[in-house]
C-alpha cells in the first residue's frame, strides 16, 4: 500500500537518509534503529513535513505523493501518531476530531462525541476529555492515549505510530496493544517505530526495517527483532 | 491619516468637567434627579420637550412631563429596550433608578452616519448605589471619524457588566476613538469584553480610578486586516485598598495592520491589598504587520500581587503542521490556530 | 540605624587640576595635555560644537537638581611622575578597597590572578600583566596609551558604537572623557585573565568621564568587569561614561559590572550622579555580548546597556539586580535591537527597592523587518522591601511575524511565609532577608565570573542592612 522509491531525505544542513526502498503491505511493520538514526525523521518525511527536502518517488495505494502537501496525504489514509504530541492552548481535544473529519450535520457531532467520550473512557481518561485543551498540561500517557483516539476515529489506511509506547506505564502498554490489535485488520497497514521490548513481540511483523547508518533496510525475517533485541544495532552500523 | 489631532485638541475635558458638575448635583439633589415615574428603570437625558429648569451647560433636565420621547424605553421594568443615539452636540446621560432591584439589561447602539456633522458624542452613565446593570454596547460607525467620550460612573457596591462590539460602516478611511473613563466607588464592579471588527483606525481607550474593594477586568479582543490601525490603552489606577485588576487583551493582526497596546497600572501608596494582572498577547498572522506594546507597572507599595505579561508571536510551525498531519488544509488550520489563540 | 559606606575615605594626595568650567580652551588643553593626535582633538570639538545645541534629556523618572556643568572641573590627576613610583598613601587606598594592583601578589596567590586597570578621577594610574597579555597579542592598556601607541585600532573603533550624538550625556562624554581602558583581542585568542578595571573618584567637585572600548576579533573571547567606588562628598559627582563593544564573527564579551558609587546619605545628600550610555554591537555572525550588572549605589542612575544584535544568529543577554534604598534613584534597563536574523536575547532584570527609592526598569525590544527567526525572553521582577517604588516600563516592537518575544513581569514583597520559616529555624531576621534576596538575585549573580560572584553577594547584604524598615 505504501511505497517508497530510491528515498532520499536531507534537511538544508545535513543528509539523513540515502538510499531508501520500502515496501509496507497490509499488516503490522516495524521499523527499528539506534537514537538519532533518523526512524522518525523517516516518518514525518512521509507525512511531507516541511523540514525535509525529500527526492525519490513515494506510492500511496498508486497515487503518487510527491506533490501531495501534508493535509492531502492525511485525507487520502495516512496517519502519524506523534512520538511528542504538539500541545494547542485553545483547541479542545474533540474540536481536533471534528475538523479533521470536516462533520457539518448536529447529529454526525452528536454520535461522534459518543463515540470519543466512549473512546476516552475505554483508556481510563477523565469524563470532560473532549474539553480539554490539546496536549495541553496533560501527561505523557495522556498524550500518547490522545493519538490512539484519534487514530480510531479518523480511521486512516496506514498508520504511522512513532513510539506509541514512550510515557505509558505497564497498564497502559497492556492497553495500547489491546487497542491496536482490535485495530489491525486485513486491509490496514500499521507501521510501529518503537524500542519497547514488549512492544515488538506482541506482534507478528509482516516486515522488520532497521534505519541505520543513514540507509535503511528492510526484511522479512521476523527473527531479526529477536536478534537485535540480544545484540544491539552493531550489524547494522 | 485623519487630521485626528486638530479634532482632539479642540477636544478637551469640557465635556468631563460637565460630567463632574452632574455628580455632584445627582449626588446633592437626588431628588430633583428622581424619575419621573417610580417604575421607571432610568432617566435618560437629553429630553427633546421644551424644559422648564435651569441647563448645565448644554444639558437638558427631564422635567416630569408626560410627553417625553425617550421615557417611555425606561418605563417598564426589565423591558430591553434599545437606546438609539444618533448625532448629538449635547451630553448624553443616563441615570439608572436606585430603586430597582433586579439587573437591567438594555442594549445602546451607538451609531455614527455619514449625515454626521458632530465628531463628539459624549455620554454619562450612572450605576446607583448597590444596583446591577448590563449594557450591550454596539458602535457602528459610518461616518469619518466620530469621538466617544463615555464616562461611567459606578456607585458604592454597584455592579455594570458591559458587552462592546465595534464594528465599522461601509465608508472607507473611518475613524472612530472611544474613550471610557470609569470611576469606581468602593465596592463596585465592573466589567467590560470588547470586540472589534473591521476598523480603519480605532482607538479604544479606558481609564479606571478604582477607589476601594473594587474589582475591574477589561478583556478586548482586537483584531486588524488590510491597512488597518488599532490602539489599545487601558490605564487603571488603584487609589484604595484591596481592588482587584485583570485585563486580558488580544490582538491579531494581518496584512499590513498595525496593533499598539499600552497598559498603564498604577498602584499607589495608600492601595495596599492591591490584586492587579495584566496580559497582552498578540499573534501575527503575515511577516507584514507591526506590533508595539507597553505594559507598564508603576507601584508604590509592597503589600500587592502584580504581574504583567505580554508576547508577540506568530502562527506557530509545529502546530500549523500538526493540524495538516489530521486532513486539515492551511487555510482552515489559520482559522482555527486563531481561534485557538483567542480561546486560550 | 546609621548609614555606613566604608568606601567614603579620600585620599590625600597631590593632584594637578583644571580650574573649573568647561569652555573649547578646556577641551585643547585637556587634549593638548594628553599629546593627542589631531584626529582625536577633532573628536571632542565636533562633540563640544553639538553639546551646545542640545539640552539633558528629562523622560527618566529621575529627578536631581540642575547640574552646573561650568562648576565642575574636568580633569584632576593624582601627581606622581611615572607608574612605579605610586605614592605610599594611594597604595594603601587600594589596598583597602581590595583592588591588586602588584602582580607579585597575584602570583604569589595572595590576591585573585586578574589583569588590573586602575584609574583614579581622569588618569589611568597602574595597569598590571600587560606584559603576560602582549604575549598572546591581547592589548589591554588605558585608553589614553592606546590613542599613542595603537591609534589605527582607536580610531577605527572609537565613536563606532555610540556616536557622538548619541544623548546628551554620551555627547558630553565624547568631548572630554579623560581616561578608561582599551582592550583589543585578537583572532582566535581566549583571554586567559579576567580583565578588570577599577575606577576610583578621589577629587572633589570633578567629573569623571572614563571610556571604555574593547574590541574582539573573530573567534575571541574576553571576560572583563569593572568596579568603582567614590568619597562620600556632601555636593554630588557627576560621572557620565561611554562603554564601547564590538563582537566580530564567533567572538564573545562578557562585561561585568559592580557599580558602588557614594550613593549619598540617608536624606539624599550627596552621591555620584552616574550617567553611563553602554552598548555592544554584535557585528559579526554567531557573535555574543552579554552585560551583567549589579547596582548599589549612586544617588541618581540613568544607564541602559544596550545590544545591537547585527550579525545573523548573534545573542545578547542582560542580567541586571538593581538595589534602591533611601533616597537613591534608578532609572536602568536595556535595549534590545535585533536586526539580523535568528537572533536570540534574553534579560533577568532583579529591582529590590526600599526607603524613599524609586527603582524603574525601563526595557526596549525590538525585532527588526528582517530579524526573522528571533527569539527574545524578558523577565523583569521586582522586590519592594518597604513603600518604595518600583516600577516597569517595557516596550516590545515587533516588525515581522516570525520572531517571538516572551515578557514577564512581577511586583511583590518577601514571602512573610518564607521569612518565619527561616526564622523558625535559628536564622536571624536579617539574615532571613539576606537569604531571600540572595535567592531572588540568583539568576543574576550566576552570570557574574567566579571571583566576583562573592563579591557581589557580600556587597548586597553590606547595601541591604537597615533596609528592611
Amino acid at each position: 500500500m505504501l511505497v517508497l522509491q530510491d528515498v532520499s531525505i536531507s534537511t538544508d544542513n545535513k543528509e539523513i537518509l540515502n538510499n531508501v526502498n520500502l515496501e509496507f503491505g497490509p499488516g503490522v511493520h516495524y521499523i527499528v534503529g539506534p537514537n538519532g538514526a533518523g526512524k522518525s525523521t523517516l516518518a514525518h518525511a512521509i507525512m511531507a513535513n516541511p523540514k525535509y527536502n525529500v527526492t525519490g518517488t513515494m506510492k500511496f495505494k498508486d497515487t503518487v505523493l510527491t506533490d501531495l502537501a501534508t493535509w492531502e496525504r492525511a485525507q487520502l489514509g495516512l496517519f502519524l501518531s506523534f512520538q511528542n504530541p504538539t500541545p494547542i492552548e485553545g483547541m479542545s481535544n474533540f474540536r481536533l476530531i471534528k475538523e479533521s473529519l470536516k462533520m457539518d450535520s448536529t447529529k454526525k457531532i452528536m454520535d461522534e462525541l459518543n463515540g470519543f467520550k466512549g473512546l476516552a473512557a475505554d483508556l481510563g481518561l477523565p469524563s470532560d476529555w473532549d474539553k480539554k485543551e490539546l496536549n495541553v498540561q496533560a501527561s505523557g500517557g495522556e498524550k500518547k492515549k490522545n493519538e490512539l483516539i484519534q487514530l480510531k476515529m479518523l480511521n486512516p489506511d496506514v498508520a504511522i505510530l512513532d513510539e506509541p509506547d514512550s510515557g505509558l506505564d505497564v497498564d497502559a502498554i497492556n492497553d495500547l496493544i489491546i487497542q491496536l490489535n482490535n485495530f489491525v485488520d486485513t486491509n490496514k497497514t500499521v507501521i510501529i517505530v518503537s524500542h519497547y521490548e514488549k512492544l515488538l513481540k506482541s506482534f507478528n511483523p509482516a516486515t522488520v526495517t532497521v534505519v541505520a547508518n543513514h540507509t535503511t533496510t528492510q526484511t522479512t525475517d521476523a527473527t531479526t527483532v529477536d536478534t537485535i533485541l540480544s545484540n544491539g544495532f552493531k550489524d547494522f552500523a | 491619516m485623519h487630521n485626528a489631532s486638530n479634532i482632539l485638541d479642540n477636544y478637551v475635558y469640557r465635556h468631563m468637567d460637565v460630567a463632574r458638575v452632574l455628580t455632584r448635583e445627582v449626588y446633592n439633589k437626588p431628588k430633583m434627579f428622581a424619575p419621573s415615574r417610580d417604575n421607571a428603570d432610568a432617566i435618560i437625558f437629553p429630553d427633546f420637550v421644551s424644559v422648564n429648569e435651569p441647563c448645565w451647560e448644554k444639558m437638558q433636565v427631564v422635567s416630569g412631563s408626560a410627553s417625553n420621547k425617550y421615557s417611555h424605553f425606561f418605563e417598564k421594568r426589565n423591558m430591553l429596550a434599545d437606546a438609539t443615539f444618533n448625532q448629538s452636540d449635547t451630553i448624553q446621560a443616563i441615570i439608572f433608578n436606585s430603586k430597582v432591584k433586579n439587573t437591567l439589561v438594555y442594549n445602546m447602539n451607538y451609531i455614527a452616519s455619514p449625515e454626521d456633522i458632530n465628531h463628539l458624542f459624549p455620554v454619562y452613565i450612572e450605576i446607583p448605589p448597590y444596583c446591577n446593570v448590563e449594557l450591550n454596547e454596539a458602535f457602528y460607525n459610518d461616518a469619518k471619524i466620530k469621538i466617544y467620550r463615555i464616562v461611567y460612573v459606578l456607585r458604592e457596591g454597584s455592579t455594570l457588566n458591559i458587552s462592546r462590539s465595534i464594528a465599522a460602516g461601509n465608508e472607507e478611511q473611518c475613524m472612530q476613538i472611544i474613550e471610557s473613563d470609569v470611576i469606581q466607588h468602593p465596592g463596585s464592579t465592573f466589567n467590560i469584553t470588547a470586540i472589534n471588527n473591521e476598523q480603519h483606525y480605532l482607538q479604544d481607550l479606558y481609564h479606571v480610578k478604582a477607589y476601594k474593594d473594587t474589582t475591574t477586568t477589561i478583556t478586548g479582543r482586537y483584531n486588524a486586516t488590510a491597512d488597518n490601525a488599532v490602539h489599545v490603552i487601558t490605564d487603571i489606577d488603584h487609589i484604595g485598598t484591596n481592588c482587584t485588576s485583570n485585563v486580558n487583551v488580544k490582538s491579531v493582526t494581518d496584512d499590513i495592520s498595525k496593533f499598539t497596546f499600552s497598559g498603564n497600572l498604577t498602584v499607589r501608596k495608600e492601595a495596599e491589598g492591591a490584586d492587579a494582572h495584566l496580559q497582552n498577547k498578540n499573534l501575527q498572522v503575515v511577516d507584514t504587520t507591526t506590533v508595539i506594546t507597553e505594559p507598564k507597572l508603576d507601584i508604590s507599595t509592597k503589600e500587592i500581587a502584580c504581574t504583567h505579561g505580554c508576547t508577540v508571536s506568530s502562527i506557530d510551525e509545529d502546530q500549523r503542521y500538526l493540524l495538516n498531519t489530521r486532513g486539515i488544509d492551511n487555510i482552515t488550520a489559520k482559522q482555527l490556530l486563531i481561534e485557538a489563540f483567542l480561546n486560550g | 540605624m546609621a548609614y555606613e559606606y566604608p568606601e567614603g575615605f579620600v585620599t590625600p594626595v597631590e593632584s594637578d587640576d583644571f580650574e573649573p568650567g568647561l569652555t573649547k580652551e578646556t577641551i585643547l588643553k585637556l587634549s593638548a595635555l594628553k599629546n593627542e593626535p589631531a584626529w582625536l582633538t577633532d573628536f571632542r570639538l565636533n562633540a563640544f560644537d553639538h553639546l551646545q545645541k542640545i539640552k539633558e534629556p528629562n523622560w527618566s523618572t529621575v529627578n536631581y537638581k540642575p547640574i552646573d556643568f561650568q562648576a565642575m572641573r574636568y580633569y584632576s590627576a593624582p601627581k606622581f611622575t611615572n607608574k612605579d613610583d605610586i605614592p605610599q598613601d594611594v597604595l594603601d587606598t587600594f589596598e583597602k578597597l581590595g583592588v591588586p594592583l602588584h602582580e607579585r601578589d597575584a602570583l604569589l596567590g595572595l590576591a585573585p590572578k586578574v589583569a588590573v586597570d586602575v584609574i583614579m578621577d581622569s588618569v589611568s594610574i597602574a595597569t598590571t600583566f600587560q606584559a603576560e597579555l602582549a604575549e598572546h597579542g591581547i592589548i589591554f592598556c588605558s585608553i589614553s596609551e592606546a590613542v599613542q601607541h595603537h591609534p589605527e585600532l582607536v580610531k577605527k573603533y572609537l565613536g563606532s558604537v555610540v556616536s557622538y550624538k548619541d544623548n546628551y550625556f554620551a555627547t558630553l562624554n565624547s568631548a572630554v572623557f579623560s581616561d578608561g581602558t582599551f582592550c583589543y583581542i585578537p583572532k582566535g585568542v581566549r583571554c586567559p585573565l579576567e580583565l578588570n578595571t577599577y575606577f576610583r573618584i578621589n577629587a572633589r567637585n570633578t567629573g569623571q568621564f572614563e571610556r571604555t572600548l574593547i574590541v574582539a576579533d573573530d573567534d575571541s573571547f574576553v571576560s572583563y568587569l569593572e568596579g568603582c567606588t567614590a568619597p562620600a562628598f556632601t555636593e554630588n559627582t557627576v560621572h557620565a561614561a561611554i562603554v564601547e563593544l564590538v563582537a566580530m564573527t564567533k567572538a564573545e564579551i562578557k562585561y561585568s559590572t559592580v557599580q558602588n558609587w557614594y550613593p549619598g546619605d540617608e536624606n539624599g545628600i550627596g552621591g555620584v550622579l552616574n550617567f553611563v550610555t553602554k552598548r555592544g554591537l554584535c557585528k559579526g555572525d554567531y557573535s555574543k555580548i552579554s552585560w551583567t550588572q549589579v547596582e548599589t549605589g549612586s544617588a541618581v542612575t540613568w544607564k541602559y546597556p544596550s545590544c545591537i544584535l547585527r550579525g545573523d544568529n548573534s545573542v545578547g543577554e542582560f542580567y541586571s539586580v538593581a538595589v534602591t534604598k533611601h533616597q537613591q534613584q534608578a532609572d536602568t534597563g536595556t535595549k534590545m535591537l535585533h536586526v539580523g536574523k535568528n537572533t536570540r536575547s534574553t534579560i533577568i532584570s532583579k529591582g529590590i527597592s526600599s526607603g524613599n527609592s524609586i527603582n524603574t526598569y525601563r526595557g526596549m525590544v525590538r525585532m527588526g523587518k528582517n530579524a526573522h527567526n528571533s527569539r527574545n525572553y524578558t523577565e523583569c521582577d521586582s522586590l519592594m522591601l518597604n513603600n518604595s517604588r518600583a516600577l516597569t516600563l517595557p516596550t516590545v516592537m515587533q516588525y515581522n511575524s516570525s520572531s517571538i518575544v516572551e515578557h514577564e513581569a512581577s511586583t511583590g514583597k518577601l514571602s512573610e511565609e518564607a521569612l518565619y520559616y527561616l526564622q523558625c529555624k535559628g536564622l536571624t531576621e536579617e539574615d532571613a532577608i539576606n537569604c531571600l534576596v540572595t535567592g531572588f538575585c540568583k539568576s543574576v549573580f550566576q552570570q557574574l565570573p567566579l571571583e566576583f560572584a562573592a563579591e557581589a553577594n557580600k556587597l548586597l547584604s553590606v547595601t541591604l542592612e537597615g533596609a528592611v524598615g
